[in-house]
Order: C-alpha cells, then sequence, then structure tokens
C-alpha cells in the first residue's frame, strides 16, 4: 500500500495530466489507506488544479487541456465525496454562479466552478443565459455570499448592469458580494456598472473571491 | 463636408472597400464598425424580431448605414442559423442573440450518421438570411454600398453543433470523430457560403471565436482548425467574393497561420497590436480592426473613440490595405456618437501616410 505522500501526489498528478482512470484508480487507493476523504480532495485533486491554472496562465495549457483536468478531477471526487466527513463542511461559502441572459459562452463559468468546489465553496450553478429574475431568485433562496456573473460578448455584458440594478430593487444588494469575469470586461467596467470586484479569468476569480470574503470573517 | 482639414470622398463605399482588401489605397480609410444588434435598437426593434423577419433586419441595416454614413452593411450574421438548420436547437431570448439551447450531435454513433448537409434555399433560417441578403442588395447596388454576407468558420460551425465544451474535450478524447464531424460542417459551409455569394453579397466575412489563443493552442489550432479553415476559404474564394477572417481574442501567435488561408483581410479585437499584426501579415492581408467594443465604444466618451480611432490609423493605415473597424459585434447599447465619431476620425484623419 502506497504512503499517503505518494497517494496525494500521485492524484495532483494524474489531474494535472488528465488521467481519468488512472484519478479513479489513486482514490480508491486513497480510501483504503485511511487517507481523509477531504484531505484527498483538497491536498490531492485541488493542489492539482492549482498546477493546471498556472499552466494556463503560463500559455503552456489551454481549454481542452483543462477540461481534461477537471473531468480527471471529478472521477476522483466522485469516489471520495461519499466519504467526506461531516464535520469538515461547516458553513461553506456559497457562492452563486451563472453566465449572463443571451450569452452561452460558459466554459470560464464551469471552470470557476470546478475550481470553487474544489476550494471548499459551495456553488449555485444557474448556467448560461440566465435571465435576471433566476439569479435574484437563487440569492434569496440559497442566502448567497457571493454572485459570480460572466459574459463573454460586449453585446450581452450591459446585461451584468441589469443584474445589479435588479438587485437594488429587491434591496439585496447589500447582501451579496459581486465578482464579474469575461473577456470584454475589466476592473473599470466592474466599477462602473456597481460591481465590487473583477476577475481577469478563471484562475484569478478563486483568490479574488477568497479575498472579498475574508475581511467579513 | 469639406471644411478645412477634411478629406472629401472620392469614392464610393464599394470602391472604397473593395481598394482597400485589394491591400491598396482608396480615398480615405473605410470604417465598418459591426452593428447588428445596435441597428435594431435604433429603430425600436427587438432582436427577436429580425429572427423571423427578413425586411425589419434589412430595414434596420439601410435605414444606419444611410444616416450615420459607414461603408458597409451585415447581413443577418452569427446566429447559428447554419447549425440550426442541421438540427441544432435554439433558445431565442426576446432582446438579445439566440444561443444553441441543444447540439445536434450529442452523441456520434447515433447522431453523426444522421447529419445531412442542409439546402440553404429550404431548411430552417437560412431562407430568411439569404432573403435578407437580396433585400439590402437591391438597394445597396444603386448606392454603391457593399454588402457583406457571412459564413460561420468550420471550427465555430463544429462547435455549434457540438457544445463548445464537449468539442474541447472531444480534441483530447475523441478526435477522429470531430475530424469527422469537422469535415461535415466544411462541407455544408461551402453550400451555404455558395448560396450567400449568389443572393448577392459582395464579401463574405468568416468568423470564429472558439480558435484563439484564448481557447485552444497553436498545437490543436493547427490539428483541428486551420486545414478545415483553409478548405472552406479556399471553395469561397472561388465564388468570387472578397473574403476576411476574424477570430475573436489573442491570436497574436497565429497570424501567420490566420493569413495563410488565403483570405484577403483579417479582423482583429483589441487583443491583437495593430501595428505589429501589420507588420508580420500586412504583406499578405489587408488589416481590420480594432476599436474595443465593450471598453471603447460602449463605455467611452467621444474623446475616447477619436483618440484610439487616430491610433489605429497610425498604427495600420500606412502603405494602404487597413479598415477602421470595431473589434467585434457592438453592443445595441453603444452611443451613437460613438459611430458618429468614428465616422468622422476617418472622414478628416483617415489618410494612409
Amino acid at each position: 500500500m502506497s504512503s499517503k505522500e505518494v497517494i496525494l501526489k500521485k492524484l495532483a498528478e494524474c489531474v494535472v495530466n488528465g488521467e481519468e482512470d488512472e484519478c479513479e484508480k489513486w482514490a480508491r487507493e486513497a480510501l483504503e489507506a485511511g487517507v481523509d476523504a477531504y484531505e484527498a480532495i483538497m491536498d490531492g485533486c485541488a493542489e492539482g488544479m492549482k498546477i493546471v491554472s498556472r499552466k494556463y496562465e503560463e500559455g503552456e495549457y489551454y481549454v481542452p487541456e483543462i477540461l481534461l483536468s477537471a473531468s480527471a478531477m471529478y472521477r476522483a471526487v466522485d469516489v471520495l465525496k461519499p466519504h467526506i466527513k461531516v464535520e469538515k463542511m461547516a458553513t461553506p461559502r456559497t457562492v452563486v454562479l451563472g453566465v449572463v441572459e443571451g450569452d452561452i459562452h460558459d466554459i470560464g463559468k464551469n471552470l470557476v466552478k470546478t475550481m470553487l468546489e474544489a476550494a471548499g465553496f459551495k456553488v449555485i450553478d444557474l448556467g448560461k443565459d440566465v435571465p435576471r429574475e433566476k439569479f435574484i431568485e437563487a440569492i434569496k433562496e440559497h442566502e448567497a455570499d457571493v454572485l459570480g456573473m460572466s459574459a463573454l460578448m460586449t453585446t450581452t455584458m450591459p446585461e451584468m448592469k441589469k443584474v445589479i440594478e435588479k438587485l437594488e430593487e429587491a434591496g439585496l444588494r447589500n447582501k451579496v458580494l459581486i465578482v464579474i469575469g469575461g473577456a470584454p470586461t475589466s476592473i473599470d467596467y466592474a466599477r462602473q456598472i456597481g460591481a465590487d470586484s473583477w476577475a481577469k479569468d478563471a484562475s484569478a476569480a478563486i483568490p479574488e473571491i477568497q479575498k472579498l470574503l475574508s475581511p467579513r470573517k | 463636408m469639406t471644411s478645412i482639414g477634411s478629406l472629401k470622398d472620392e469614392m464610393t463605399s464599394y470602391d472604397r472597400l473593395m481598394t482597400a482588401f485589394e491591400r491598396k489605397q482608396p480615398d480615405r480609410v473605410p470604417v465598418t464598425p459591426f452593428n447588428r444588434e445596435w441597428c435594431l435598437r435604433q429603430l425600436g426593434f427587438k432582436f427577436s424580431a429580425a429572427m423571423t423577419n427578413a425586411e425589419i433586419y434589412a430595414f434596420s441595416q439601410l435605414y444606419c448605414i444611410k444616416k450615420f454614413g459607414y461603408d458597409m452593411v451585415l447581413d443577418f450574421l452569427a446566429v447559428h442559423a447554419e447549425s440550426e438548420a442541421m438540427g441544432s436547437r435554439l433558445h431565442i431570448p426576446e432582446d438579445a442573440a439566440p444561443s444553441v439551447a441543444e447540439p445536434a450531435v450529442k452523441d456520434y454513433k447515433s447522431d453523426l450518421p444522421k447529419l445531412k448537409v442542409p439546402n440553404p434555399w429550404k431548411d430552417g433560417r437560412l431562407p430568411m438570411i439569404l432573403k435578407g441578403i437580396q433585400i439590402m442588395k437591391s438597394v445597396c447596388e444603386k448606392m454603391n454600398i457593399p454588402v457583406m454576407g457571412y459564413v460561420q468558420a468550420v471550427w465555430r460551425h463544429t462547435c455549434m453543433l457540438r457544445g463548445v465544451e464537449k468539442a474541447m474535450l472531444d480534441v483530447k478524447k475523441n478526435p477522429d470523430e470531430l475530424k469527422e464531424l469537422c469535415e461535415i460542417a466544411l462541407e455544408s459551409l461551402i453550400v451555404y457560403g455558395n448560396a450567400v455569394a449568389e443572393a448577392g453579397a459582395d464579401l463574405i466575412w468568416v468568423s470564429d471565436p472558439v480558435s484563439s489563443g484564448d481557447m485552444i493552442s497553436r498545437k490543436t489550432f493547427e490539428e483541428f482548425v486551420h486545414p478545415f479553415l483553409k478548405r472552406e476559404i479556399k471553395a469561397l474564394k472561388r465564388t468570387g467574393v472578397k473574403l476576411f477572417l476574424h477570430i475573436c481574442g489573442n491570436v497574436n501567435d497565429r497570424l501567420d497561420l490566420m493569413a495563410s488561408t488565403g483570405v484577403d483581410a483579417i479582423s482583429v479585437d483589441e487583443k491583437v497590436d495593430l501595428a505589429k499584426a501589420k507588420e508580420l501579415i500586412g504583406g499578405q492581408v489587408a488589416i481590420m480592426g480594432n476599436l474595443s467594443p465593450g471598453k471603447t465604444l460602449l463605455s467611452g466618451k467621444q474623446e475616447d473613440v477619436e483618440r484610439e480611432s487616430k491610433q489605429a490609423i497610425d498604427a495600420a493605415a500606412k502603405g494602404g490595405g487597413f479598415i477602421l473597424a470595431s473589434g467585434c459585434l457592438t453592443a445595441a447599447a453603444m452611443p451613437p456618437e460613438n459611430v458618429e465619431t468614428m465616422v468622422r476620425v476617418v472622414k478628416t484623419y483617415g489618410r494612409y501616410q
């Protein structure tokens, strides 16, 4: 039987290389060796995803490579998740995510979701092409801490402002932190429409959200 | 118009644009903001109205080119009509562009053999788009204004038939099936492109938002995008129309591959440095670009539009073969003054020196 150290290293490696079967195999190996499931996800799989997003930033990995890694990660997470001890999950922060109405470019949003989940957040994923009202309903229903919105087209970008206006009307604006993203957006645009923050790409979104949340602790 | 310091229009829009596409120097720099929903908005039409009515769309294009005086009208582009006609189901919001809700090819084994090349004059929304081209052509021909038709790039069409995320994963997991799908996509676009030319398009825009360096590596581009794109361009060139290729996003590492497809012009967005692009591929293709549709044209003031238009002209006009354009489709909410400013700048500053 392999040591915990080796197993965690292998899990990260298989995520980075996008080896799905191997990833699942090492997740089972982790359980057999008595490695804590939560630790296996955080220090194995999520570590792997961190390397993946660094490789994306550095121009070594692109979307197909990231998706393959994410898919490998999920194979392991599916095995490990049922074995996570409940107290480890105490009060995870909730993030509502969605691509605004009229826009179906959801790859970036999906990557953010993957990495947020890997980092221990509870994610309510509304998908793509999401009408304004749905964002409001979800934020209310799940008492979300953060709203993450994205638009990949200039033509749909103004919709994010409309969602924020709706939130104001509903009296919810101060209850939730808003991070926006997507290729045509910028920090200036985020300020202009009244969002709290902006992430330049998927890998920047997680530290940005963590940073936003930390002073509220 | 001929106030001191301004240029006099000596050519028609048609001649001006075609001359620039031939990498020569027309009377002034042509200007082509990519206005689709923006034109509908100027007349108070919702986007969805144009999804079923060719007249409404054509009217909005004709109204705006008359009112604002830029150099080209656009057909009803980039609404996934080619993919819809092959079985992808669209979601059509009331006042925003449609999206693919359900791709045609969910399972390669069962769906791939059923795909058929649509008849552009019969299937889906294609006849409506062709009709729009015909309407615009009948008016624009008399005014010597060029009509732009639109055909998806093979890779975009493939992604709209399969779903972007699935296609991206197929690069790694099902490369052979993916290439077979690219092959059918190519075949259908050649047939459709011929119909677009037949309907009266003077030039065709081939666009792809899913093959930049933000999405796939140069290696993936070389294997899955370039060979099919090259064949598409080659086939469409035979119709006699001019072609320009637009890939949204950071394409700095593949401008050479884009130019080598045989297109007449390449349109880039603000992630590409115009001067560098001109230096790199200006000897092969004309360059179009690259005012930011978001930062500048939607959110910027007139002085921002003026400054950036001048910068673009300074960076890429010298020697000819440059067209001032938006980096991608403009937003419906873009202030009309910003379009006016683009036009004013080319008329006062749009020299090729």
